[in-house]
């Protein structure tokens, strides 16, 4: 068989395999993300509005939502509002922030060293299950009533979800892997680097993600408990509605808490999907 | 034919033994490939096809014996492609040569891509190309390690009949052009047939060289030629016999020693072929049976089953238990 006959046979059969996958529109992809989301809230918002018509309780005690949205609104246009979703947002950040940097020197030397794994593999995973809102005593033993408390909690709270990702990542680097960049001449540390670490990103990906949802409930917490002078904060507006029994105020702060966390998990689902879709973990 | 002595050779196994706890997984295994030679290695589950290739590889260490390997590197293809689903496939291929400066690297990459009749392909992502793409995307990668000795672990076992018949004239090319030395293992006879100079059967159980088949047919050969099917249908006689004995062995109490092994007829030789590969069979018997040669002789330990059944079987429990 001659080499050109040979090379169209095997591009046939090439071309046959491979099919374009086209994605669909944005619009289209965006309405088909939304509509379920759309019918989700009006679903909630309807048995909300139920549960105060049925009246089990007083009015200003339950807010509907009909009472709750415009006071959301009102909220909206003022700078103190913005001020305490600033600066609840910068204390997610920085804790968030320092719990990645813990969490990745951590995992990395836990996944990497026989000896600590042995040692605190283990303590990580307990640590994980541990309420965040146990380490408050502690924290303002230790820190006084301050940002630095709030801080601490939060990073206690995600680091170890985001260790144990990157860990459970580098676990399951699957053996074939490991054994082609042995063949191709990675030892040790290039391994670890160039097969082991980007072999870990969907697990490290999840643990950062799950790492993000602790540190937002541990945020959450400690403002309630943690009130400082001067430092208007989400937390402190649900603890102050809950002193002023001004339900509407109480509920459209709830809100807000809850749409920040959902946006910002989004976000984190937006790079998950397009690992995977690069990766071709996943159709579409 | 048995290797000379004074020729240079690519990859060496002197005794070589590997033990994982109590199983013996390679006893004594003596073998060795000339440059520029393809030798497929072919045997049942549990001989230690997949163990012996890790060997030499580098990727395990062995308990006993000594490898060889002459040449620049050795580079090594598995059953699945091994790709790195984080990197474009250009990017794969362009892992086996870090040493070179990025320009260089990319120009090579594309160069060892259109090797392998994929040139335009380097930007997608493996999971984007097919099975027989992907394995193509690991010769490539194979290729370029800049490595003479390449050794392939059942790397087209995954594949459709069509696929692997073209990735065996694929293969069988770019062997030449490269002037590789190869070291294939298969458990698919006609396979083994079809691309080696020299097909070398392992017994299971441990893995022991059980005999060499030297193959003389012409090239390019093709899979579903009758010289092919004659001479698979001989070496895959001689394999369900080695599969079988080790069934009775496993069957007897241990107070019946294994004297006489199997019913080995004498006559095995002149088997009686497949019907549908009879008439060739007739026809290209006698050249083959003259070239069948015992495996390795000389090599301690690794006694032809065929001229010694009695003798390999009883190496074969002095190694299994000591």
């Amino acid at each position: 068989m001659s080499t050109d006959t040979h090379a169209a046979q095997l591009a046939g059969l090439d071309a046959l395999e491979i099919q374009e996958k086209r994605r669909r529109h944005l619009v289209s992809r965006l309405w088909a993300r939304l509509w379920p989301i759309t019918l989700a809230v009006g679903i909630v918002l309807a048995i909300w509005q139920g549960v105060v018509w049925a009246g089990f309780w007083e009015p200003w005690v339950f807010a509907g939502p009909t009472e709750v949205f415009p006071v959301l609104y009102e909220r909206l246009g003022t700078a103190e509002f913005w001020q305490a979703v600033g600066v609840t947002m910068r204390r997610a950040v920085t804790g968030f922030a320092a719990a990645v940097l813990i969490g990745l020197v951590v995992g990395a030397l836990v996944s990497r060293v026989k000896v600590l794994r042995a040692a605190f593999g283990s303590l990580i995973t307990g640590l994980q299950t541990m309420p965040s809102i146990a380490w408050f005593p502690l924290a303002i033993l230790l820190f006084k009533l301050s940002e630095s408390a709030i801080i601490f909690v939060v990073i206690l709270g995600a680091a170890p979800s985001i260790a144990n990702g990157l860990i459970t990542g580098v676990d399951y680097t699957p053996p074939l892997l490991l054994r082609a960049g042995h063949v191709l001449g990675f030892r040790r540390l290039q391994l670890y680097l160039h097969v082991i670490l980007p072999a870990s990103l969907p697990s490290f990906l999840a643990g950062l993600k799950q790492g993000w949802a602790f540190a937002w409930r541990s945020l959450m917490a400690g403002e309630i408990v943690v009130i400082i002078a001067n430092q208007p904060s989400l937390g402190e507006q649900l603890h102050y509605a809950r002193e002023l029994a001004d339900s509407a105020g109480l509920l459209a702060t709830m809100i807000v808490v809850l749409v920040l966390g959902i946006v910002i998990d989004l976000l984190f689902e937006t790079g998950d999907n397009a690992l995977r879709r690069r990766w071709g973990l996943r159709a579409g | 034919m048995t290797v000379q002595v004074d020729r240079q050779v690519a990859v060496r196994l002197d005794a070589v033994s590997k033990r994982y706890g109590d199983l013996l997984a390679l006893d004594r295994v003596g073998l060795s490939v000339a440059p520029g030679e393809f030798v497929c290695l072919l045997g049942a589950s549990g001989c230690g096809k997949s163990t012996l290739l890790s060997l030499v590889a580098g990727l395990d260490e062995p308990t006993a014996g000594q490898i060889t390997t002459t040449g620049r590197r050795v580079a090594m293809m598995f059953q699945e492609p091994a790709l790195f689903p984080w990197l474009t496939v250009a990017a794969n291929v362009e892992m086996a040569m870090r040493e070179l400066p990025r320009r260089e690297r990319r120009a090579r990459a594309e160069e060892f891509l259109e090797m392998v009749h994929l040139g335009g392909f380097g930007r997608k992502r493996p999971h984007e190309l097919s099975g027989g793409m992907r394995q193509r995307v690991a010769l490539a990668r194979s290729l370029a390690q800049d490595a003479d000795v390449l050794l392939m672990d059942e790397p087209f076992g995954a594949l459709d009949a069509m696929t692997r018949d073209l990735l065996h004239d694929e293969l069988e090319r770019i062997w030449r052009e490269r002037e590789l030395s190869v070291l294939f293992v298969t458990h698919n006879v006609r396979e083994a047939v079809r691309l080696g100079d020299r097909v070398v059967l392992l017994s299971s159980r441990p893995g022991k060289v059980v005999e060499e088949f030297p193959v003389r047919l012409a090239r390019p050969r093709r899979t579903d030629s009758a010289e092919v099917a004659t001479l698979a249908a001989r070496i895959t006689d001689q394999l369900k016999q080695e599969v079988a004995r080790h069934a009775e062995t496993s069957g007897r109490t241990s107070a019946a020693r294994p004297a006489e092994p199997s019913p080995r007829p004498s006559a095995e030789q002149t088997a009686t072929p497949p019907a549908e590969t009879a008439s060739a069979e007739t026809a290209s018997a006698q050249n083959h049976t003259a070239e069948t040669v015992s495996a390795q002789n000389h090599t301690e330990g690794t006694v032809s089953a065929r001229n010694h059944p009695a003798e390999t079987a009883s190496a074969r429990n002095g190694g299994a238990r000591s």
